[in-house]
């Protein structure tokens, strides 16, 4: 989907930290860092994870919207998430972003969750994400 | 955890002189006022080099405004080279506090250790930062 020409749009930003089992929580779906509400819909833009080890388990991190069918607006391959390295959306060969951009599911929030096995080695996972949000 | 107050991301851009770098005994320039009461916390940005590599200084910070400043961002001024964008987070551009809330009613300053900033002619910086009172 190209991206849609708009001007002056406010930012807005989500960060924090989660704990490996907050990443693993709801069978890996994760936990919602954005709160859903009603008739608005969010567009990731950007933003960085990192972690405090290396990362194993999981295939990836991922940042969805909180549909029954998710929406993964951006995921994470483990090999990207280091120790204390920043790991942004666009890192070559370990992020996959093709929903960055794209507006998610219209009412729906943010979670981080991962994929296949736990979150494992690291204990932490920081994160901050760029979106905006549109009625 | 999870938030609906959507927080508004603020940015702090401009070009440095080599001069307000290394005003203040290195301390360098305030960028962002202190505002009383409003706690910054720094998200993301970056620093780039104009008109040469940087040296000189032994690294580039940003830190907080209190009397014993808080380091946010340390890059070695070999990560400055001329028209490169340095990332906060990229090899030599230490992120030392990302996310982190720093000193309420403080603002955010760049300047450098070692000694000044030289061969390059300003440096450019952009910070994205929220506000929270």
């Amino acid at each position: 989907m190209a991206l849609q020409f708009r001007s002056n749009r406010r930012m807005r930003c989500v960060h924090g930290q989660l704990t490996a089992a907050q990443v693993n929580a709801a069978s890996r779906a994760g936990t919602v860092i954005v709160k859903p509400e009603p008739g608005r819909t969010i567009t990731v833009w950007d933003g960085w994870m990192r972690t405090d080890g290396i990362t194993s388990g999981a295939t990836a991190v991922i940042l969805t919207d909180t549909a029954s069918s998710p929406v993964t607006a951006w995921s994470m391959a483990v090999g990207g998430l280091t120790a204390a390295n920043v790991a942004r959306v666009g890192l070559a060969t370990h992020s996959t972003h093709a929903d960055v951009g794209t507006p998610l599911t219209g009412g729906k929030g943010l979670r981080i969750g991962c994929t296949v096995g736990d979150f494992a080695t690291s204990t932490v996972l920081d994160y901050c994400i760029f979106y905006t949000v549109e009625s | 955890m999870a938030t609906t107050t959507h927080p508004k991301v603020h940015c702090a851009s401009g070009s440095l002189t080599l001069a307000q770098v290394a005003a203040n005994t290195l301390a360098g320039t305030i960028v962002v006022d202190p505002a009383p009461d409003r706690t910054i916390t720094v998200l993301d940005g970056w620093l780039r080099a104009a008109g040469h590599n940087a040296a000189g200084a032994t690294t580039l910070i940003i830190t907080d405004t209190t009397a014993s400043p808080v380091t946010i961002v340390s890059a070695t001024a070999g990560a400055l080279l001329q028209d490169v964008v340095a990332r906060f987070g990229a090899s030599n551009v230490t992120f030392t506090a990302p996310n982190a809330a720093l000193t309420k009613g403080k603002g955010l300053r760049i300047g450098c250790t070692g000694s000044a900033l030289t061969t390059s002619h300003s440096l450019d910086y952009l910070i994205y930062y929220t506000v929270t009172v």
